[in-house]
């Protein structure tokens, strides 16, 4: 246990915290390219003596790695600052609308790893017959469609056809759990499907190479049934690069969270970034960024973990 | 080494490869002619054919403003296709050049420029390109800008890898001891032995830039209108689908296709000599964002099939040596029986 330690830490220190560092510093710098300050943004009718009020009270006079600095420290304290708009504070307007984007995360990776795996699996299993091949030609067709057309498409079966579920909208889990699942089923399923497609891919080439391997041979002639075979041999061996997978389709889960929220007409993250985007609300457009590029270190940080603990040979060389 | 001809002639005995090529020929072919083939201008409205069903006149019906919709497909083929070879272009050529002087030079120049790409790296794609339309304001020029920018460390880490192998190379040495300058060996031998690798990758990376541009279009941050876009055209007609089928399926059947082309990416043509299987890496690469394919393409799409002599050697998954890059070769070959 002590070398997984050992190893998350160098991982941690070597790699994810510059990074981080390197991140905070794009997005801070990239805002700070836009012309005018928050001071122009804000009204165009100010005084000249208001212009200086309000550019002192966003610390616009300092020099910039000053301003970066003190900015950090916010940062790192949560603090994001205050949003041009609506004049409440970044971190509210997250907090206000991530049970929604998470809802909707989460439900898409449960469906996406849920599907994709044991599809790779029996696909790999019975490779070459007629179910591999008929699931290989639904996969290709999912890993085809782009995620706003595949949510388009469901709209327009599921809502306007059928008139079984909601086009878009969105209502909170606790306050009716029924009536969100029914607002959430369409969208997390189109992030599933897709999700779910490019897995099953991943885990039908390395199952069909470890289950070639002699060792596979060897625990069937002692006589295992055939699940242990699979499952603890097999799918044991190829964990690797399935894990690394499904953290770089956190990325996917990110972008495509945005596209279906927009979709959907579904608060969240995503549409909280597109709209103040479009209101050039760069205080938010800046939390949401960096919030979203944490999250997805976070998960990387946390995949190199995981292959650190099922895998020993990844530990050592790291 | 397989001439160009018999490698074509390899791929299209198999049925998936032929299809796909007819499709990507059809649809450059249409964005190229695109004034040609439609009987519509793009932006003509009439407003006495607002979404009128699709018929001989309009083939695939018209929008809420009496817009020919097959000329607005046709026609937002041709801005995709624009923005995606620009972007990939200008990505590969920056991209190219900053990986290969990392490449050759080395040292702290390498170790630093390392650490940025890292960084630009551990951005979602879509989002880094997002968060630069929103920085730049949103039109055609910085799109294409916001999107070459997302694919420059992808192959500025590919050029630095292969680059930082070919100059342990005796022909390079040669050269130099021959008395060559940096810069004729970095132009006259290195890049000759880049070029096959740059080329594959860049034409795969066509595919993602196509879905990239109809994915920030559809977030209405990409071509603003009247100027048709897939994407565009999607968001749109979302206030109409309940009167307009047509418009909901067709910019999409336009793109259908794409997505089979992002996921035959990678893979070396036939005529592509297997020389990448040194590195372990047969043109896959590990990546964070998810735009890029990492996973093995399904035995029925790819066009030639290694012999069993060359498999097991050069089918193994390898970390390329000497480099923090983790360019992994998925390998290619899965199913050499």
């Amino acid at each position: 246990m002590n070398s997984v330690l050992l190893y998350v830490a160098r991982r941690a220190l070597l790699h994810f915290v510059p990074v981080l560092v390197g991140m905070s510093m794009l997005v801070f710098g990239v805002i700070r390219l836009v012309p005018g300050d928050a001071a122009d943004l804000m009204n165009v009718r100010m005084t000249l003596e208001q212009r200086a009020e309000t550019r002192r009270l966003f610390g616009l006079e300092e020099p910039i790695p000053v301003q970066y600095a003190i900015w950090l420290g916010e940062v790192v304290q949560g603090n994001l600052g205050v949003s041009l708009r609506s004049g409440r504070a970044v971190v509210d307007e997250i907090a206000a609308v991530l049970p929604g984007t998470l809802e909707l995360g989460l439900l898409g990776a449960l469906l996406g790893i849920g599907i994709g795996l044991p599809v790779g699996i029996l696909s790999a299993v019975h490779q070459d017959r007629p179910a591999d091949r008929g699931m290989r030609f639904l996969v290709y067709i999912f890993i085809s469609l782009p995620e706003f057309w595949l949510g388009t498409l469901m709209v327009l079966l599921f809502s306007i056809h059928l008139r079984w579920l909601p086009a878009g909208g969105y209502v909170g889990l606790f306050d009716d759990p029924l009536e969100a699942l029914r607002f959430v089923v369409m969208p997390a399923v189109v992030l599933g499907l897709i999700m779910a497609a490019f897995l099953s891919r991943v885990v039908r080439s390395t199952m069909l190479e470890t289950l070639r391997q002699d060792y596979v041979t060897v625990a069937r002639a002692k006589g295992l049934s055939g699940p242990a075979v699979l499952l603890d041999h097999a799918l044991r061996n190829a964990a690797g690069p399935i894990i690394t997978l499904v953290g770089l389709q956190f990325a996917f889960l990110i972008s495509g969270s945005v596209i279906v929220e927009e979709v959907f007409v579904r608060p969240g993250l995503g549409r909280l970034l597109v709209r103040s985007i479009f209101q050039r609300d760069y205080a938010v457009v800046q939390g949401v960024t960096l919030l979203f590029t944490v999250i997805f270190v976070a998960a990387n940080l946390l995949t190199d973990v995981l292959r650190g603990i099922v895998d020993p040979r990844v530990r050592a060389r790291a | 080494m397989i001439q160009p001809v018999d490698a074509l002639r390899l791929a299209m005995r198999n049925p998936v490869v032929a299809v796909s090529g007819a499709f990507i020929l059809l649809y450059c072919l249409s964005a190229l002619l695109a004034p040609y083939i439609v009987s519509h201008a793009p932006d003509v409205m009439d407003a006495r054919a607002r979404l009128a069903p699709p018929s001989l006149e309009h083939p695939l019906g018209t929008d809420q403003f009496g817009r020919d919709v097959f000329s607005r497909v046709v026609h937002g083929g041709r801005v995709s296709l624009q923005v995606a070879f620009v972007a990939v272009f200008t990505a590969v050529i920056v991209g190219g050049a900053i990986g290969m002087v990392m490449g050759y030079v080395g040292g702290l120049f390498d170790a630093l420029a390392s650490r940025v790409l890292d960084v630009l790296i551990a951005f979602p794609s879509l989002l880094l390109a997002l968060f630069l339309v929103a920085v730049l304001g949103p039109d055609l020029k910085n799109l294409i800008l916001a999107i070459s920018l997302t694919r420059v460390p992808y192959f500025a880490r590919l050029t630095r890898a292969e680059v930082s192998s070919l100059v342990e190379r005796p022909f390079i040495e040669a050269s130099r001891a021959a008395g060559a300058s940096g810069s004729r060996l970095m132009l006259r031998h290195i890049l000759p032995n880049l070029l096959p690798l740059l080329v594959v990758f860049a034409t795969t990376d066509v595919a993602t830039a196509i879905i990239a541009e109809s994915s920030l279009s559809y977030l209405g941050l990409g071509a603003q209108p009247p100027t048709p876009s897939w994407g565009r055209m999607l968001t749109e007609a979302r206030a109409f689908f309940g009167q307009a089928v047509w418009l909901a399926l067709c910019p999409g059947l336009g793109l259908q296709p794409l997505r089979r082309r992002a996921a035959r990416r990678h893979r070396p043509p036939a005529a592509w000599p297997m020389r990448r299987a040194r590195n372990g890496c047969r043109g896959c690469t590990s990546d964070r964002s998810g735009m890029f394919d990492l996973t093995p393409l399904p035995s029925s799409s790819r066009p030639a099939e290694p012999t069993a002599a060359s498999c097991p050697s050069s089918t193994k998954p390898r970390w390329t040596s000497g480099s923090n890059v983790k360019i992994r070769g998925v390998r290619g070959a899965r199913e050499c029986r």
